[in-house]
């Protein structure tokens, strides 16, 4: 039998619960505070990433040679509604084009260099996907060395799917607007109704409906199903107009003071596997 | 069948991929099912427990504490959550393994015991320190009844193989 001293057992126990909580509240704070990392983490996070693309580098290219087998097979129904939309496109493109020529020399005139719309793209592929479910975190491939930022917003092909969360110099982590997290930084909005916009901030998602839910919305606006739902550029972060989705619902919240608005977002938000990274201009974060 | 000696040497760098490794048959299975269910592998786990027949445990221990905090660097960003559950989670085992006899059926059990303490420990930690909120109706049915389901077939499957390559048939029989 081993002898068995409680003190010492218990005073351990107790080290050991300081240490984790200590190490768990300065990384917890220090990732909501600052999202550059320290050389040290970011080497890690970057090797890992590295060891990570050899691993999957077989199954990206094994739904890779599926994906164009399926995009082979589709091609000829495609092309066939396509022609039907291209008769209308090039007129809409010329018409684009006139007025981006006309705002810019408007935007000339008024000597506005950069507006709330204007932003640079930085497109990164998904690594991996942090296994732990509660978290709600994408692991990509660009990093500082490529221009990310902290807290910038992170579109999908269809619409806003987060924010970057942490900067290594050749990886990063974003956040998903699904994720729950109470220190992450909320998305303003502007839902544009009929008769104008009103304003609010992204704050929730519901699992459930996978809907996503606004609050704080401002009074007035008569804002309908369907409605459109896009960043309003207010918040400092992200640009203006970049798409999140449409309104599904309007309700009270529980004190029945304010209304929540229920989004059904325009991205899904499980299998990623491209994201780009919107780098606003105007008026950076600091 | 890999000699006990080098099973010790890629003990490490075989768990290191097999966690990374999980995380996408995570990824697959959560987008398959259009993430109504979320099954987490826990192929590592497996491993792990079938290593800790033969491999010592300060050893063991040593290593699933690098591991968590590279685990907890790499997807969360925050260390301390996955550093505390590797650690206990081999104590657990060597402590079943001393206490209980190893069976088929005792093993199967320990998986059980070991991937639902894995869960429950992981959102507990996460939601005392204010990481994450959940909502009670999706972690049972959703995410912890699919992720055992998942890791019970694993268990079936991949025992005997794993068994089998992993240490091999006992030593006696082999008569060394």
């Amino acid at each position: 039998m081993r002898k068995f001293n409680p003190n010492k057992n218990i005073i351990i126990i107790l080290i050991v619960v300081i240490i984790v909580v200590a190490t768990v509240s300065i990384t917890a704070a220090n990732r909501a505070k600052d999202s550059d990392t320290n050389i040290v983490q970011s080497a890690v996070n970057d090797t890992i990433s590295v060891v990570d693309k050899v691993i999957t580098a077989p199954g990206r290219w094994l739904s890779g040679g599926v994906q164009s087998v399926s995009n082979l097979i589709n091609t000829y129904d495609e092309n066939q509604k396509l022609k039907s939309e291209v008769d209308q496109y090039d007129e809409v493109k010329q018409q684009t084009k006139n007025q981006a020529q006309e705002i810019e020399s408007l935007k000339d005139e008024l000597e506005l260099n950069q507006t709330l719309t204007s932003y640079e793209k930085v497109t990164a592929n998904v690594i991996t996907r942090s296994p732990d479910t509660w978290q709600d975190m994408l692991i990509v491939d660009k990093g500082s060395s490529d221009g990310v930022e902290g807290n910038m917003a992170v579109m999908s092909q269809k619409g806003l799917i987060g924010r970057v969360m942490e900067v290594n110099a050749h990886s990063s982590k974003v956040q998903l607007l699904t994720s729950d997290n109470k220190s992450s930084n909320h998305f303003p909005v502007k839902i544009s109704s009929a008769k104008g916009n009103s304003f609010g901030v992204l704050n929730k998602y519901d699992v459930k409906e996978q809907q996503l839910i606004a609050s704080e919305i401002t009074e007035g606006q008569d804002i309908k199903e369907g409605d459109v739902v896009q960043t309003s550029g207010l918040g400092g972060n992200s640009p203006a107009d970049l798409a999140i989705g449409t309104v599904v619902k309007v309700k009270p919240d529980s004190n029945g003071l304010n209304q929540e608005v229920y989004i059904k977002p325009y991205a899904q938000m499980y299998d990623i596997s491209v994201v780009t990274i919107i780098q606003r201009m105007a008026g950076a974060t600091e | 069948m890999i000699r006990r000696t080098t099973l010790k040497y890629i003990t490490p760098g075989l768990l290191f991929l097999l966690f990374l490794l999980d995380a996408h048959v995570t990824r697959i299975i959560a987008s398959l099912t259009d993430n109504v269910y979320v099954a987490n592998a826990h192929l590592a786990l497996l491993v792990l427990m079938i290593i800790s027949r033969v491999v010592n445990e300060r050893f063991l221990l040593g290593t699933s504490l690098v591991l968590g905090i590279l685990y907890d660097l790499y997807y969360i960003g925050v260390i301390g959550i996955y550093a505390v559950i590797f650690p206990l989670l081999v104590m657990l085992l060597y402590f079943f393994k001393k206490t209980i006899q190893q069976n088929i059926l005792t093993l199967f059990f320990t998986v059980v015991i070991s991937v639902t303490l894995f869960e429950l420990i992981s959102l507990l930690l996460q939601s005392v320190f204010g990481l994450t909120g959940v909502s009670s109706d999706f972690f049972v049915p959703r995410y912890l009844g699919p992720t055992l389901l998942l890791n019970i077939l694993t268990f079936v499957i991949l025992i005997f193989p794993l068994e089998k390559v992993l240490i091999g048939p006992p030593e006696e029989e082999l008569g060394i």
